[in-house]
């Protein structure tokens, strides 16, 4: 038992038990607390695969943007009645079936012999927050060297050197047009129909 | 120039097209005018657009462009005659003539293309085992080949298209204005005529064109429409191209489609005041009985697709006719073999000729190889040189151009037959000749040129382009078909009142006249004929017209008279036209006409049961005689009739005049030959004996050297039987010493007979348009009314329904059905709930992730 | 970290991936709906960072995805709550099963 080994135990079960907590909760506003663990245990899974920039990125966004995001909607949306909807028994047990089997077929298919296959990497840290900007920009020293599943050893796999400017306008002005979607969508509608 | 030097047949091609040219301008003229027309009062590009191409009149300069390309044409071919016959009486070889004055393209490739198809004339070169191979016949081409028939053809419709032209200037002038009024149709019953038949006096079956008189006419307003002066020479322009491309073409298939067009054509010209429902039902009847011909036509071009493998009128000829023999197995060349089928001695399927005594029997033809290995020298029969067997032909399972083959001798009849019936609709044969009288409801003009130039004119000229093709037995059922055709609308065309009437009816026995000298091997006579008789049909024709125009659209007979005075070119024109269609010596009808009656007269003698061939066209050569100096005596002499019409009667402009005057110059000489008076001496039937086919004099030999011999005694008596008739009419109609009403009298049955068209349309009433209507009307209501509405309740369904239902109707409805209770039920699964469809996703990733696990497993 | 090795990972992704499915399919409040999409996202983002740990082919892959599945989340969060909020402004309510003109 290793640390490595204990921490992600930890850190698991913390997430485990919290995203249950997100599932079994009848109130939004403890749904929306218990979600706020489950996002720190994630992030804190980033953190233990050698992942710090992400799991730093995913504590700001989600943890400090979209969380409160959804925290303000609980408020907006806030009525008795509404915070805790029923959803009748035969539907729980319907879906709490199809979520166990997806959870079983799911496990099977990643630890199945034709699952994925990790290999022990030599060089155990994943880039930081340099290449992966470097990264952005095009420029990046990384070469990787691929093992692709499916396809055979020694075969050269061509490859462009990696840069993921363009993506990342892309998502960037997405990003723009979606908000202002979202404003345009939210915004009070008194004035339209007096 | 240089480019004509080389190949001067595209005179022809261009001057074919012309035509086509103005078509397409008056076409775009007036669909231009026709978009910009809604905007012509508001101003702006279009408006201007509007005004600048005539505004609210008819645009008189696209009919001088249509005519001025028609000039153009007849130039072009005139040239090209000249040209022609001075190439023929260079040294040329058959294969310099044929790149010179003939041109082929692929139209519709449908099978594999070859690579470089070699061309027609050096084809029997291209055979050697280095040469390229002959193309499988799975193309339609166009193409186009100038012989002397037809160089003289085109001659002919194009200069007497450009006649009719220069005269429709003149006639159609009414339709410049803006607004025309046609007082043919009742403007506040339109659909419905003002006058019923029943009005008519009891001599004629005129119908209609009698609003002058009657005194109910004036209390109407006409019809009011616009004038359509670019539109009729739309049409013309179309027709002339049609006919001018059915001429050059050198395939049936480029034939049929030019056919197509002019029947096209002549339905929108016979229908051009299709306001009047009389011109409407003309234009349907031209049309509808022409598709019988055509439905013909169309087997005749398949089979010979199919079994010939190709369509060109020259392949089709070497194809069907042998060659010349070097081992005189067979008779004579260019003849049809027939053979019988015999296997070998090894049992292999095979034909043979039948023994000497039984010549030109046997149940198959044989069909020569269009590419020999020598064409020099026809070893005969099938040679097969390891053999030495030289009757026996193997059955080739694939046949080629270059080996024989056989077809069944009964299809080459249907193939004939079937081309036949095609040329009895399009050139107005008894029994399809009802619409041809009827087609009289188009501008006089449009007559003219079909009657002279084009449609009609189409029929009788593929029967003699065609000619190889026909099988005897086919060629005796023309020439019946002639003389029948002949004889009865000569006696239709004796009692007619109608002006246009006569001549429509003397053109269909003219037509039968060429068709019986067709059948009777008189290929020279018979084409003749139709070039000298399209000369002085269409100065009959607009003769009438300029009549009828002077007349203000009178047509009459009983109501003219005594226009001599005040039409003087009129009727002399017209005179030289009588004299020539009657046969009056030294004008062109003259030389046809004997030629015509000294062949039926060979073939007569030669085959006595056939003697009916002679005998009835002699006794319409009298007939023609007397029905058409009576219609020049009703019309020209005597005491006006009708004063109306007489005081308001006067001469066509020159436009009109001038096309009369030219017409009836070539009417008088365009047959002469010297010497003058030897009827065989035609300078314009010796042209044509050098396109007469080559298998004619060597089938109908007997036939040509009686003809030959006793030509002069048909000739007088043709001249004999012409003199009498012409001498009865005037006698009936101009010294009036017989009074037409006691022979009208005396005759009685005959003349009711004979007035009613032999009840030719009444018969085709009864047997065909009534009992199709009927079934019609039949068919309807069996579709419509039992099983449409369930029973009322109470009742028990009808059988027909229950039938309808558990059949077809009740197939169809379980189908529809079925597939509406499947969207109905499918429509529960579509919740709306955004739940459930996470459910129905997840189900569904799950039911993937169960397939991947099986497959990995 | 290198004796855990992938699969372990992988269960807690999946894990959350099914809490994710379900929760989406039981709340009938919107905004748990919403919840349920993240988990799902985050289910998916744990893989791809897991792939680029255990699998140098995806190394720098792996890290930008879920970067930038972060950044669209974020995006859909913020559409999804205006979508709500106008729902709400329509319906008074934000039961899901109430949103359901789109029957068939």
């Amino acid at each position: 038992m290793s640390l490595p080994v204990i921490l992600f135990s930890i850190v698991a079960a913390t997430t485990v038990v919290s995203a249950l907590g997100v599932v079994l909760t009848r109130n939004v506003v403890r749904a929306a607390v218990w979600l706020l663990f489950t996002l720190i245990g994630v992030s804190l899974t980033y953190f233990l695969l050698g992942a710090e920039f992400l799991g730093a990125a995913q504590l700001l966004v989600y943890v400090g943007g979209t969380l409160v995001l959804v925290v303000f909607g609980v408020m907006l949306t806030a009525q008795g009645p509404l915070q805790s909807l029923k959803t009748r028994p035969a539907e729980w047990v319907v879906v709490g079936v199809l979520g166990a089997t997806l959870f079983g077929l799911l496990v099977a298919v990643a630890t199945g012999p034709s699952g994925p296959q990790g290999t022990t990497p030599e060089n155990g840290q994943l880039p930081g927050t340099g290449p992966l900007g470097l990264a952005f920009l095009g420029l990046s020293d990384v070469t990787p060297k691929a093992e692709l599943s499916g396809v055979p050893q020694g075969h050269i796999i061509p490859r462009t050197p990696v840069g993921y400017l363009l993506p990342f306008e892309i998502v960037s002005v997405h990003l723009l047009v979606v908000l202002i979607g979202a404003a345009y969508l939210a915004r009070a509608k008194r004035r339209a129909n007096p | 120039m240089t480019w004509f030097d080389a190949s001067p047949g595209r005179l022809y091609v261009v001057a074919t097209l012309l035509p086509l040219a103005a078509f397409a301008a008056l076409l775009l003229i007036g669909a231009v005018k026709n978009l910009c027309r809604s905007s012509r009062q508001v101003g702006g590009v279009a408006s201007s657009i509007y005004w600048l191409l005539g505004g609210d009149r008819p645009l008189k300069t696209g009919a001088y462009l249509a005519t001025g390309c028609m000039v153009a044409a007849a130039a072009l071919a005139v040239t090209g005659l000249v040209w022609f016959l001075a190439d023929t009486h260079q040294d040329l070889t058959s294969e310099q003539m044929a790149a010179r004055w003939s041109g082929r393209v692929d139209w519709i490739r449908i099978g594999a293309a070859d690579t470089a198809p070699p061309g027609e004339w050096d084809r029997h070169r291209a055979t050697g085992p280095g040469g390229v191979a002959p193309r499988t016949a799975l193309a339609l081409e166009i193409g186009y080949r100038i012989d002397h028939l037809s160089a003289l053809m085109f001659a002919m419709v194009t200069v007497i298209g450009t006649g009719i032209f220069v005269f429709s200037l003149g006639y159609m002038k009414d339709e410049t204005d803006e607004i025309v009024e046609d007082h043919e149709v009742d403007a506040q019953n339109p659909g419905v005529r003002p006058h019923p038949r029943a009005e008519d006096p009891p001599e004629g079956v005129d119908h209609g064109h009698s609003h002058a008189t009657s005194p109910k006419a004036d209390d109407h307003h006409g019809f009011r429409r616009r004038g359509r002066y670019g539109r009729f020479f739309l049409y013309l322009s179309l027709f002339c191209f049609s006919m001018l491309n059915l001429i050059v073409a050198d395939n049936l298939f480029q034939v049929f489609v030019s056919w197509e067009l002019v029947g096209v054509c002549s339905f929108f010209l016979i229908g051009f005041y299709y306001e009047r429902p009389s011109a409407a039902r003309a234009a349907n009847k031209a049309f509808i009985v022409n598709r019988i011909g055509d439905a013909g036509f169309l087997v005749g071009m398949l089979v010979a697709w199919t079994s010939l493998g190709t369509l060109n009128f020259e392949e089709m000829n070497r194809r069907i006719r042998s060659p010349k023999d070097s081992h005189e197995q067979l008779a004579m060349a260019n003849e049809l073999v027939r053979v019988n089928p015999s296997p070998s001695k090894t049992g292999e399927l095979g034909y043979r000729l039948p023994p000497k005594e039984q010549a030109g029997t046997g149940s198959h033809l044989v069909l020569f190889p269009l590419v020999w290995d020598n064409p020099e020298h026809f070893h005969g029969m099938g040679y097969d040189k390891a053999k030495h067997n030289t009757e026996w032909i193997a059955a080739n399972t694939t046949p080629n151009y270059l080996s024989f083959d056989t077809i069944p001798y009964w299809l080459f009849v249907v193939m004939g037959l079937g081309i036949f019936l095609g040329c009895v609709g399009k050139s107005a044969q008894v029994p399809l000749h009802t619409w041809l009288p009827d087609a009289m409801e188009g501008p006089t003009p449009v007559s003219a040129l079909i009657h002279a130039a084009t449609m009609v004119a189409a029929g009788v000229y593929l029967v003699g382009r065609a000619f190889p093709l026909f099988a005897p037995e086919v060629l005796l059922l023309i020439a019946y078909t002639g003389a029948v055709t002949l004889f009865v609308s000569a006696t239709i065309a004796l009692v007619q009142t109608d002006i246009k009437r006569v001549l429509a009816y003397s053109t269909c026995s003219q037509l039968g006249y060429m068709m019986l000298a067709l059948g009777v091997g008189g290929w020279v006579a018979g084409l003749l004929h139709l070039l000298t008789h399209a000369f002085f049909k269409a100065l009959l024709f607009l003769g009438s017209g300029s009549v009828i125009h002077g007349c203000h659209h009178e047509q009459d007979l009983r109501k003219m008279g005594g226009l001599y005075s005040k039409m003087r070119v009129t009727a002399l024109t017209m005179l030289v036209g009588v004299l020539a269609i009657s046969g009056a010596p030294f004008l062109s009808g003259w030389y046809s006409k004997d030629m015509i009656l000294s062949s039926a007269l060979g073939y007569g003698l030669v085959q006595r049961e056939h003697v009916l061939l002679f005998a009835l066209p002699l006794i319409a050569a009298a007939m023609t005689g007397f029905y058409m100096f009576r219609l020049w005596f009703l019309a020209f002499t005597g005491t006006p009739r009708d004063e109306h019409v007489h005081t308001l009667a006067h001469e066509s402009p020159f436009v009109m005049t001038a096309p009369l005057v030219v017409l009836a110059v070539f009417s008088i000489g365009v047959a002469w030959g010297w010497p003058l008076w030897d009827a065989d001496a035609s300078y314009l039937g010796q042209l044509l004996e050098h396109a007469a086919p080559k298998g004619l004099s060597s089938a109908f030999r007997q036939e040509r050297l009686e003809a030959h011999d006793h030509h002069l005694v048909a000739g007088g008596l043709a001249l004999l039987a012409a003199i009498f008739g012409a001498g009865l009419a005037g006698a009936m109609y101009w010294k009036l010493r017989i009074d037409p009403a006691v022979l009208r009298a005396k005759l009685g049955g005959v003349y009711t007979f004979f007035l009613n068209k032999w009840y030719f349309d009444e018969a085709y009433a009864a047997v065909v348009v009534g009992p199709a209507v009927q079934l019609a009307y039949a068919a309807a209501a069996a579709d419509k009314r039992p099983t449409d509405t369930p029973p009322p309740p109470g009742l028990a369904e009808a059988p027909s329904r229950r039938f309808d239902l558990l059949t077809l109707d009740g197939w169809l409805n379980a189908l529809g059905q079925a597939v509406g209770t499947a969207g109905r039920s499918l429509r529960v699964v579509q919740t709306g709930q955004l739940r459930t469809y996470i459910l129905f996703l997840a189900l569904t990733v799950l039911v993937l992730l169960g397939i991947l696990l099986t497959l990995a497993s | 970290m290198t004796e855990l090795g992938l699969p372990p990972f992988l269960i807690l992704s999946a894990f959350l991936f099914a809490c994710g499915v379900v929760c989406i399919s039981t709340r009938r409040n919107a905004i748990g709906v919403l919840m349920g999409v993240e988990l799902v996202l985050n289910a998916a983002n744990l893989n791809f960072v897991a792939f680029a740990r255990f699998n140098p082919a995806f190394r720098l892959e792996g890290e930008i995805f879920a970067l930038m599945v972060i950044v669209l989340a974020a995006a859909e969060a913020a559409v999804a709550l205006a979508i709500i909020l106008n729902f709400y402004n329509n319906h008074a309510t934000v039961d899901v099963d109430k949103a359901d003109e789109l029957k068939g």
